[in-house]
């Protein structure tokens, strides 16, 4: 895979590319801000950037921006945005879309689940944090009564739906038959009145919008 | 300047010229020919020189400002009249009463002098008939002046050729131009219809006067009013000579007052056609009332003061004069106040309600029952100018302010409004903006104003006050949005700064793990519960990052107030509306909830909390409410009481409800406009 990094602080932006390398991937650039990373995806085209939120010059959002607008340019370019906290504001209208991610930096130190947000990303797919789902689920559970017809279980399953997670992601991670987990989506998915997806973005897309709309 | 008007001015002054020279042709003569003062006496020709000048000073100036106004020209023709009858007088008193000299023509220039009064009489006539704009009342009146002016040349001729002895003092002769044909019985009858014709013109002229002043308004009101005020100074002379020959027993006043009445007439036309402190007429008359009323009174007081004593003591003693004056004197202050404000009740109603409202506002003020703030609106209904306003000046701010306090400018000068300046000393401290028209009753403006001013300035006190108040809450709210901002700053530099250096320590020990050879993996447990403790202080800085403050308030107050309680137990009841307030707004609502919760959550054992944050018309209203123990009250220092600090800066209330055992209701209502 073929990928570039955005990441201002040096150190950090090594040890990624590091990480990323030993994992068989190619890292074709390493910028330091938002203006140089639209050059290199223009000049690359490569099929994953990796993108730290708060860049030169403003500190503000400027890799978010610059994620929305590689997403709209560069189709088969996927974005994973790495943020040092909690700041949904531009994050979930891209994450709903596909080919994009918003994770937590420290993630990077689960190296195994952080590559494969990334591969799941490249690939099409999506990625949330689990801190932002569970923000979501919190809010969303606090206002709306549908959440609360779900059990544990399908809570658990949901969250990791909404973190962008396959069946066969999710079956894995909870010690699960995909079988199972099948059964708990269709559940979840009628209980919160939602359409029955095989794909595996939409799917992401209509919980997200479910859980933004019931906060 | 045109020819004429260059012509009309020349001509002037020489009648001016003319006046005075008679004037002062018989004043020669009276004082060179030995017993002519003696017997006239000086005081007709004092009175004569001053009614002259008096014409010749009013005349010539009227002429230079308005050539084409009659009354002017008027005034001039009576100055030379005036000047060449007295002339005549003294001539042929010299010629036929003390007869020291020879002189011809005696006889003519008695039959002249005492025939002139009816022009005199004329001349007042047409200035009034005309006066003050120089036309006659209306078209009808056309037949007045033709009646006025055929009776006048009638009984003026009549008296000239009126046949036999001459009037005295030269009754000793007899007129050399009388015309023996008028002394018939038909001539006779139609000199008297000339006489009763002439009467009649002049009150006709009267009535004209009445009707025009009762038409008027504004400039040519305030000149009428001149006229009437000279015109009622005549009867008032009157009154004072029969007082003053009441009390002393001579006549002496008589002779001060009556020409002194008679000069005021042309005098007040003067002023009013020249408009020389127009409006100060409504003063003068309210002064001169106060005071004639205010000098009879006491004249009466001492008369019968001094009678009442005199008869007790026996006439002519010392105590009764000194009685009489005591009693005028302690009489005198009360009773100028009482007859002024009789005065202005009487007729001057606006000033006297003006005053009135004050004073009722000035009593109101003194028992609690109205504010200072209240004074521009009593100022305007005081000076019946409902447009008006008052600006307080700040010198510490160097710039003016209105009642409510907030900054306000003087309307520039072209902007169709007056400014009056209240001053104390040399110093302003508060300016007045009218309409204009308000200039015209300067009395009454100065008079209310001047009433007010300890109102003013007691507002304008306030003003400061309530200025430096202001920015002392400015600076106070500045302050703590410093601290929001201090806050925002610091949690910058934990997430850009120590939480960067972790994850990369922790991504090096990552790699190293990655890239250990095989006969190295017993290290591995050990990594990894080296990146598992990076991994803690990754999420511990991040709360402390939240605790300063949270990264999510950057979502909305909602979002942020949902992280909150989302590991809390027991579980919070939230209920946040997703509507933005201000950043500083939104972290204040913040942090009192986080004071809230951790009392609920802390101390009051509480197994049921509720948290709400909703906008309630334009302020934003945080409630905790919880079914815990109770009794929590904010101590000094304590966290509440900061919180409470905080609420304030931004305008808001904090309050606390917390009976023992009866769980705890915190509420904070913060406004969202600044």
């Amino acid at each position: 895979m073929r990928i570039v990094i955005a990441e201002d602080t040096a150190l950090l932006r090594e040890g990624l590319a590091g990480l990323l390398e030993d994992a068989g991937h190619e890292v074709v650039a390493r910028v330091g801000d938002a203006e140089a990373l639209l050059a290199v995806v223009a000049e690359h085209e490569p099929e994953l950037a990796v993108v730290d939120v708060r860049m030169p010059p403003d500190y503000q959002h400027e890799g978010m921006l610059a994620a929305a607008t590689i997403r709209g340019r560069y189709p088969q370019t996927a974005v994973l945005v790495l943020s040092q906290h909690i700041e949904t504001r531009h994050a979930l209208g891209l994450v709903g879309q596909g080919s994009f991610g918003y994770l937590l930096k420290d993630r990077v130190l689960d190296v195994d689940e952080f590559l494969d947000a990334a591969t799941r990303v490249a690939r099409g797919g999506s990625a949330l944090d689990t801190e932002v789902v569970a923000s979501l689920l919190a809010a969303s559970s606090a206002a709306s009564t549908p959440l609360a017809r779900l059990s544990e279980r399908e809570l658990q399953v949901l969250g990791l739906m909404a973190e962008g997670r396959t069946n066969a992601g999710i079956a894995g991670r909870l010690w699960l038959t995909e079988k199972t987990v099948q059964t708990h989506v269709r559940s979840i998915l009628s209980k919160l009145d939602l359409p029955a997806n095989s794909d595996d973005h939409r799917r992401v897309l209509a919980v997200l919008t479910y859980l933004r709309g019931g906060t | 300047m045109s020819r004429l008007e260059l012509a009309a001015g020349r001509v002037a002054w020489l009648a001016a010229v003319v006046a005075i020279a008679g004037m002062g042709a018989a004043t020669w003569l009276s004082l060179a020919s030995p017993g002519a003062i003696a017997d006239q006496g000086a005081s007709g020709l004092t009175s004569a020189w001053i009614g002259v000048l008096v014409l010749c000073v009013l005349g010539t100036r009227v002429v230079r400002r308005q050539r084409r106004q009659p009354i002017g020209w008027i005034m001039l023709a009576m100055a030379v009249l005036g000047g060449l009858t007295t002339l005549a007088e003294v001539y042929a008193f010299v010629a036929l009463v003390t007869a020291v000299w020879d002189l011809p023509g005696g006889a003519f220039a008695g039959a002249v002098s005492t025939a002139s009064w009816v022009l005199g009489f004329a001349g007042l006539t047409w200035i009034v008939f005309l006066f003050p704009d120089g036309q006659l009342p209306g078209r009808r009146w056309r037949l007045l002046a033709v009646t006025s002016a055929v009776a006048f040349t009638g009984a003026w001729l009549g008296a000239i050729f009126q046949p036999g002895k001459e009037n005295p003092p030269f009754d000793r002769v007899v007129n050399p131009v009388g015309v023996p044909w008028l002394g018939g019985g038909g001539p006779l009858l139609v000199g008297w219809c000339f006489m009763i014709g002439m009467l009649a013109c002049m009150m006709a002229v009267a009535v004209s006067a009445v009707l025009r002043f009762r038409r008027s308004s504004g400039v040519q009101r305030a000149q009428m009013k001149w006229l009437a005020y000279a015109g009622g100074l005549v009867p008032l002379a009157l009154a004072g000579c029969l007082l003053g020959q009441l009390v002393t027993g001579t006549a002496v006043y008589g002779e001060v007052l009556f020409p002194v009445a008679l000069v005021g007439v042309p005098l007040a036309v003067g002023v009013a056609i020249l408009r020389y402190r127009l409006y100060d007429i409504d003063r003068l008359i309210n002064r001169t009332l106060v005071y004639a009323t205010l000098t009879l009174v006491l004249v009466a007081a001492f008369a019968a003061t001094s009678a009442a004593v005199g008869v007790m003591l026996g006439r002519g003693s010392a105590w009764a004069t000194a009685a009489a004056t005591a009693v005028t004197v302690l009489a005198f202050r009360r009773l100028r106040g009482w007859l002024q404000a009789a005065v202005d009740r009487l007729f001057d109603r606006a000033r006297y309600e003006g005053l009135r409202t004050v004073d009722r506002f000035l009593d109101d003020l003194r028992a609690d029952r109205e504010i200072p703030q209240r004074i521009a609106a009593v100022l305007a209904a005081a000076l019946q100018d409902p447009t008006l306003e008052l600006r307080l000046w700040l010198p510490a701010r160097q710039g003016y302010v209105d009642c409510s306090g907030s900054p306000a400018e003087l309307p520039h000068e072209r902007a169709g409004r007056a400014v009056t300046m209240l001053e104390r000393g040399d110093t302003k401290f508060a300016a007045v903006i009218h309409d204009p028209r308000l200039r015209n009753r300067p009395d009454t403006l100065a008079a209310v104003l001047g009433h007010a001013q300890l109102a003013v300035e007691v507002s304008r006190l306030q003003a400061e006050v309530s200025a430096h108040l202001a920015d002392v809450a400015e600076s106070r709210s500045r302050i703590v949005e410093a601290g929001y901002e201090e806050r925002r700053r610091l949690e910058r530099d934990l997430h850009d700064g120590a939480q960067q250096r972790l994850v990369s320590l922790g991504l090096s020990i990552r790699r190293l793990q990655r890239s250990l050879p095989d006969q190295a993996k017993v290290l591995e447990p050990a990594l990894d519960r080296a990146v598992a403790e990076i991994s803690q202080a990754i999420a511990d800085l991040r709360s402390l990052a939240a605790g300063v403050r949270p990264a999510r308030l950057d979502d909305g107050l909602a979002a942020a107030l949902a992280d909150l309680v989302r590991n809390l137990r027991p579980q919070v009841e939230l209920s946040a509306c997703r509507e933005r307030a201000p950043a500083p707004v939104e972290a204040a609502a913040y942090f009192i909830a986080c004071e809230g919760l951790t009392n609920a959550v802390k101390h009051a054992g509480a197994s049921r909390i509720t948290l709400r944050a909703e906008f309630d018309g334009p302020n934003l209203v945080v409630v905790v409410h919880d079914d815990g123990v109770g009794g929590a009250a904010p101590r000094p220092g304590s966290g509440l009481a900061g919180l409470a600090d905080r609420v304030a800066a931004h305008g808001g209330r904090v309050s606390l409800d917390s009976p023992d055992g009866g769980g705890t209701r915190l509420e904070a209502v913060l406004p969202c406009e600044s």
